[in-house]
């Protein structure tokens, strides 16, 4: 499995990379430009994510904003390639939990939000409804 | 053949909201980090619930720690000279991600002092600002004093160094 941690900060990067590097191969991004950058690549390379966490208050790009654009070069590279799309998996990641940003990160695609901060059995359980097994280990 | 970009988390479209939003309660709440206000009686940090929390990986706390502590220290300076300059978003977000970083390696106290640099920010009050920044100081000397007493020889001998159960491997 494919993982991209997007977060500005560099102690959730390393935590969500310790937890998450059991499940596959972890990349991180400190910023909205920069995971953008990565997503095209894995999509060139016709390697795409398959899980993405996602904060939401960082500099330039909120998180919401590059969920948007995800989707958008997700779509854009099916159409290109003639094939159906597939959209990562995107788990919002952050310590916001006021409607409007809930509301928001839904409308721009997210499939799941996680409130800060984060620990493995929360992060384990936020994984599950997007339907990754738990860690057996974690259970 | 192409699904819609986003198409998937879109709410309204499919008739429901995503199981995954919080409760009414939770929203009616302004945010999620809502560390315990901050006192003398208050760990600086918990080292055995950041060991749990990074699966073991005590190594890995360590470096976080220290580069918390280095970052902290010089994040000070900023956060006055941004009160200085009226930049109240720059200081809102620093302070934003120094909450961040502090909660997860759970340094509840330093969090929360963080947390009142961010509240006045975002409020433009300068009196909460100066208030915030001079309490952060103290939590952080008090943590900068806590890690290293806890390194200290003689601390090492009277207590192990935590482990986390399980998964270790």
């Amino acid at each position: 499995m494919r993982i991209l941690i997007v977060d500005d900060d560099y102690v959730t990067r390393a935590k969500l990379k310790a937890i998450l590097s059991e499940r596959g191969d972890c990349d991180a991004a400190p910023n909205g430009d920069v995971a953008l950058s990565m997503v095209d690549e894995a999509l060139n390379e016709s390697v795409p994510y398959d899980l993405i966490t996602m904060d939401v208050d960082m500099p330039g790009m909120t998180g919401e904003d590059v969920v948007r654009a995800i989707r958008d070069r997700e779509w854009n590279w099916a159409k290109r390639m003639g094939r159906p799309t597939r959209e990562a998996n995107v788990l919002m990641v952050t310590v916001r939990n006021d409607a409007q940003t809930v509301i928001a990160s839904f409308r721009r695609g997210c499939e799941g939000y996680l409130t800060k901060p984060v620990t493995p059995e929360k992060l384990n359980v936020a994984l599950a409804k997007l339907g990754f097994e738990p860690k057996p280990c974690e259970v | 053949m192409y699904d819609e970009p986003g198409a998937r988390g879109r709410l309204g479209e499919t008739g429901g909201v995503s199981p995954d939003l919080p409760s009414p309660a939770d929203s009616a709440a302004p945010e999620a980090i809502d560390p315990p206000e901050a006192d003398s009686r208050t760990v600086p940090l918990d080292f055995e619930q950041a060991l749990d929390e990074f699966l073991g990986k005590w190594a890995l706390v360590e470096s976080l720690v220290d580069r918390l502590l280095e970052e902290a220290d010089g994040q000070i300076d900023a956060f006055q000279r941004a009160l200085r300059g009226d930049a109240w978003e720059t200081l809102r977000r620093d302070a934003h991600r120094m909450r961040g970083g502090a909660a997860n390696l759970v340094a509840a106290p330093l969090a929360s002092a963080a947390h009142a640099i961010e509240a006045g920010a975002a409020a433009r009050d300068r009196t909460g600002v100066e208030r915030g920044v001079s309490r952060f100081r103290q939590e952080l000397d008090r943590l900068r004093r806590f890690v290293a007493d806890r390194r200290s020889p003689q601390a090492q001998r009277d207590s192990a160094l935590p482990r986390r159960r399980g998964c270790e491997s």
